[in-house]
């Protein structure tokens, strides 16, 4: 089922491709930099062949759309830094793979060099009891906003997937900053929502995709305490959230930690039969990549 | 400079407004008044719905009779209000709400209707849909959805500025609607005061432009981003579902509260003045109802024409947060 279900999401992938050599988040919608990235990112996990002139087109596009200072925002949009943290892995896959042509050495470079850039000054100044530590520095989801779960669990996996050394000045300190502040807003209990644990004195509960996504980003601490805490979380969890946007990130999740897939799979199967995932390529391009990373060479989630 | 491909000269700082543009904004007045005409009167109609399993398209259909709205010919979008699915909880636009008025607007004579929303909190609006039994309605009425947080875009001028925003971005389903109707949830919220008709507008904001939770809006102030939307985007009628509203900690936290009935209206504002009256708040301490009322619409009860039941019959006190006490009444 999940093959079946793997090569059926491709089909999808490839009608839905815009001429510009995107993908909008609905058919016939513009191209954005999201559905764009996971897409590329499950087919650059395929290596097939005939692809490569569709992964070239996107990645073309995602070079077009970056700025003078390295971040990549679709025309008239500002910079997502979530997702620009997404295109630098989606580059990084494309130089390590060997499948396309396009190198974009240059452009990743940039792209990292824009995302250390930023930074998420803005603190929540409400004069409220919200149990967090405002002076640590992470990602804003744009620029000028306060930094969230997951800009900043998506920049630090982009930081650490490119590797410290190669990566622009200031990345250590930026990615030390990020990682205490994941560890921070983690909820009791384990896991991690949008942003806060706590506000007015109630304790906020966790959510299965920044769960899964905070994990990915902190794979290289899975012996602290509070990260096995939060796999048990997710372990736990995952059932109560079955759609497509929780179970494709739980099932990366559980690829780069080496756990038991299969019932994963399984729910993802069941909930694009309920909902197509509601027709959304971000959505159909990360459970395909979920599907199929790392059945092919190295996982481009995993470092 | 940052303007590697963006048109008109712009660059995406000022997209997101620095605060050099907020000061300049600041100067200027915040709305022109000449733009802007407050109804001489308004009418809200209160219509009681027990529970959950009531005709919600009959209510609103003869609610629409008794409010004189005309959707015949119209491309209506109902814009609910869904948060956070938690089983047994009061969080969202009921579906059944939701669904009542898809069909009511349907048999008024709509020319199409869909529903759109982004939610501000959960970025998994498949989940969201599936669980909370929304996705089944829907299908069951074949009305679309539409996911407002990953629409297509443009940019709009705000037509105030109490956020010092020059313009923002918003899906063009939103724009593209007739007839916008904020079919909202009436709840406490511990930053706002209360969410209803025109907070409901912040899922209008798209998350995959701004973010989750959408702090772009939080950044320039929640009441003052409450009352730009509803100046820019006017939504044509407004539809509370307060068969089981929340008290206490609102916006998620809160404790279910039955009230037993939809309010209904043109004016946006008047209905949140008429739901904060009913749940113990003076309109004029929350913020951006008193902003609003300056140029949007009423909120003095002597202008507002109430319609099926009375207050009287459902006014009681909401239990808030300590921060919320003092946009309390004071008790009778």
């Amino acid at each position: 089922m999940p093959t079946e279900l793997a090569s059926h999401l491709r089909d999808i992938l490839i009608a839905g491709r815009n001429p510009d050599g995107g993908w909008g988040y609905f058919a016939e919608k513009s191209s954005r930099l999201e559905p764009t990235c996971w897409a590329l990112l499950s087919l650059l996990e395929d290596r097939r062949r005939e692809d490569a002139p569709v992964v070239d087109a996107g990645l073309r596009l995602v070079a077009k759309w970056q700025l003078a200072d390295g971040l990549i925002a679709e025309p008239q949009l500002p910079p997502n830094l979530t997702f620009n943290g997404l295109a630098s892995l989606v580059l990084i896959a494309a130089r390590s793979s060997a499948f396309t042509q396009l190198a974009h050495e240059e452009v990743q470079q940039r792209l990292l060099g824009g995302i250390v850039g930023v930074r998420s000054e803005k603190t929540w100044n409400w004069n409220s009891p919200v149990r967090q530590d405002n002076s640590l520095v992470g990602w804003p989801w744009t620029e000028d906003a306060f930094g969230w779960i997951e800009p900043t669990a998506w920049c630090t996996l982009a930081l650490k997937k490119h590797g410290l050394r190669q990566g622009p000045p200031g990345s250590q300190e930026r990615l030390e900053q990020a990682e205490r502040l994941l560890f921070d807003r983690q909820c009791a209990g384990g896991g991690w929502n949008y942003g806060n644990s706590e506000v007015l004195g109630r304790k906020l509960h966790a959510y299965v995709p920044s769960t899964a996504l905070v994990l990915l980003a902190l794979q290289d601490r899975r012996s602290r305490a509070e990260v096995r805490q939060s796999v048990d979380y997710l372990v736990r969890a995952w059932p109560h959230e079955p759609a497509g946007l929780a179970l494709g990130l739980s099932l990366q999740c559980f690829r780069v930690y080496a756990l038991p897939t299969a019932e994963v799979e399984a729910a993802l199967a069941a909930a694009w039969q309920k909902s197509a995932f509601l027709g959304n390529h971000a959505v159909v391009g990360m459970a395909r990549f979920a599907l199929t990373a790392g059945l092919h060479g190295p996982n481009a989630l995993a470092f | 400079m940052d303007r590697t491909h963006l048109p008109f000269e712009w660059t995406r700082r000022e997209i997101l407004a620095l605060p050099l543009v907020a000061a300049v904004a600041a100067c200027r007045p915040r709305f022109d008044r000449r733009a802007f005409a407050v109804p001489s009167r308004s009418s809200v109609g209160l219509f009681p719905a027990a529970e959950y399993r009531a005709d919600f398209a009959d209510l609103i259909s003869r609610g629409l009779e008794t409010l004189q709205v005309n959707v015949r010919g119209k491309r209506v979008l109902l814009k609910p209000n869904l948060v956070e699915y938690e089983n047994g909880s009061c969080i969202n636009t009921n579906p059944m709400v939701v669904a009542g008025a898809a069909v009511a607007m349907l048999r008024a004579g709509a020319a199409s209707v869909a529903v759109g929303e982004g939610p501000g909190h959960r970025r998994d609006i498949e989940y969201l849909l599936v669980s909370s039994g929304l996705y089944d309605q829907l299908r069951e009425l074949r009305v679309p959805f539409v996911d407002l947080n990953q629409d297509d875009v443009r940019t709009v001028s705000l037509r105030s500025r109490f956020t010092g925003l020059e313009s923002i971005l918003l899906p063009a389903s939103v724009l593209s609607a007739d007839l916008l109707v904020s079919v909202a949830k009436l709840k406490t919220h511990h930053w706002a005061g209360m969410t209803c008709g025109m907070k409901n507008l912040f899922g209008i904001v798209p998350g995959a432009v701004y973010g989750w939770p959408k702090n772009f809006l939080h950044v320039h102030g929640i009441p003052a981003s409450i009352v730009d939307l509803n100046a820019t985007i006017r939504p044509g009628l407004t539809i509370v579902d307060a068969v089981v509203a929340m008290e206490g900690d609102g916006p998620i936290m809160g404790r279910p509260r039955p009230m037993g009935f939809i309010a209904m209206g043109t004016d946006t504002v008047a209905v949140d003045a008429t739901c904060a009256r009913v749940i113990g708040f003076d309109p004029r301490r929350l913020d951006y109802l008193k902003s609003a009322a300056d140029f949007l619409g009423n909120i003095d009860a002597a202008r507002i024409d109430q319609r099926g039941e009375a207050i009287a019959r459902y006014a009681t006190r909401f239990a808030v947060v300590d921060r919320l006490r003092s946009l309390q009444s004071p008790t009778p």
